[in-house]
């Protein structure tokens, strides 16, 4: 069966961007554009990996981590935390994330460097479609 | 129609440059402050599209999608550089208003071909929601700045855009009134809070997302031409954003 992703991002076409980049890599891709809803669907779904932007209205992603950490449903599942800002948010960010698995991907990125991150925190998918470096 | 009340009209820029000496002690930092949070706003803001860009050229490298998958790739590149460059030109008119430094050029303009053109450009760049345009069966003729009223009326709907569920209905009606043409658009989003409702207009707002410039934008391009904006809102009612443009007398 084909390991499961979660994309939460408030950008429609930036989250179809990520989706078709996993899906062609072999892995099975869900979408969620609400910040507001977006633990409910991490909690329901229980994705091999959820890929979470930090920057969404309503609902900060640093929020949506600390309800996984605090939720033993969805403290384990790992996380991409993607950002537009090359710095860090929080002065507190390493407590947040402690003991959590997770990697940061900065926009824009290579795709190789996505693909590489996810693997290192959920293996590769049934099924390599495109290689690492492989252009 | 009659036209909507007011509820809501945004005052002068607050995000303008301010000589250093009229500033204070924590009042220069929280300056300062202020414009690295805006400046920060806006990489992350143009970060996204242009990761898209990116990420999409990456994959057509790759040439490892169908064909199908290449033609929407192609497509959303195409949306994205148009998406950016809508950006970059909010961004030039945010900085001229708060600058006091609009630049207006009126020509003579059709005004319902202005509005179907702009509305034809939006639902291209928006396959997932419907724009259902209302139109009077007539001639509009107006002076005014065509690429700036162009720009504030994709503004608005843009934002309706970005706040409506997709596959839902966005309405845009056209109708005149004496001597003036109102453009109402309505959505069905989630509506505004009162709070939030308040600084709408205001420039760099972000509670709602985004940069937060194009309703400061459309009102500054909009009240520069002799027009007037006006938002009608209410959580769980969606919004209605009208604005009005004076009509030439020919009409």
């Amino acid at each position: 069966m084909a390991k499961k992703i979660l994309v939460v991002d408030d950008d429609p076409a930036f989250a179809d961007m990520l989706k078709t980049a996993l899906a062609a890599r072999g892995y099975e891709v869900a979408v969620c554009l609400q910040a507001a809803t977006a633990f409910r669907q991490i909690k329901e779904s229980h994705p091999d990996l959820t890929t979470l932007d930090i920057m969404m209205p309503g609902r900060s992603g640093w929020e949506i981590v600390n309800q996984m950490r605090s939720n033993a449903e969805t403290a384990k599942i790992p996380i991409i935390i993607s950002t537009g800002v090359h710095t860090t948010h929080m002065a507190d960010e390493g407590l947040l994330l402690q003991g959590m698995r997770y990697e940061k991907l900065y926009k824009p990125f290579e795709l190789d460097d996505l693909y590489r991150k996810v693997e290192r925190l959920i293996g590769g998918p049934e099924n390599v479609k495109f290689e690492a470096g492989g252009v | 129609m009659g036209e909507p009340s007011r509820e809501t009209i945004g005052g002068a820029a607050d995000f303008e440059a301010r000589p250093a000496e009229r500033l204070e002690g924590g009042s220069l930092a929280a300056a300062h402050k202020s414009c690295d949070d805006v400046i920060s706003l806006l990489a992350h803001e143009l970060r996204g599209p242009l990761a898209t860009l990116n990420g999409y050229a990456q994959l057509l490298v790759k040439k490892g999608l169908s064909p199908q998958l290449q033609e929407k790739a192609v497509q959303s590149v195409l949306e994205q550089t148009k998406r950016m460059n809508s950006m970059v030109d909010n961004l030039l008119q945010a900085s001229r208003l708060a600058a006091g430094r609009l630049r207006v050029s009126l020509e003579a303009v059709e005004f319902v071909s202005l509005v179907r053109q702009m509305v034809e450009q939006q639902q291209a760049l928006a396959p997932h929601h419907r724009l259902n345009l209302d139109v009077p069966d007539q001639f509009m003729p107006a002076r005014l700045d065509a690429a700036l009223a162009g720009l504030a009326l994709a503004n608005v709907v843009q934002n309706a855009i970005k706040f409506s569920p997709r596959e839902s209905e966005i309405l845009i009606f056209l109708r005149r009134t004496d001597h003036r043409a109102v453009v109402s658009v309505v959505d069905a989003g989630p509506g505004i809070s009162s709070e939030d409702l308040r600084h709408v207009f205001e420039p760099y707002r972000t509670e709602r997302g985004g940069m937060g410039v194009g309703l400061f934008v459309a009102k500054g391009i909009v009240e520069a031409q002799n027009g007037e904006i006006g938002i009608n809102s209410q959580l769980g009612t969606g919004t209605t954003v009208w604005l009005s443009v004076p009509l030439a007398n020919s009409g």
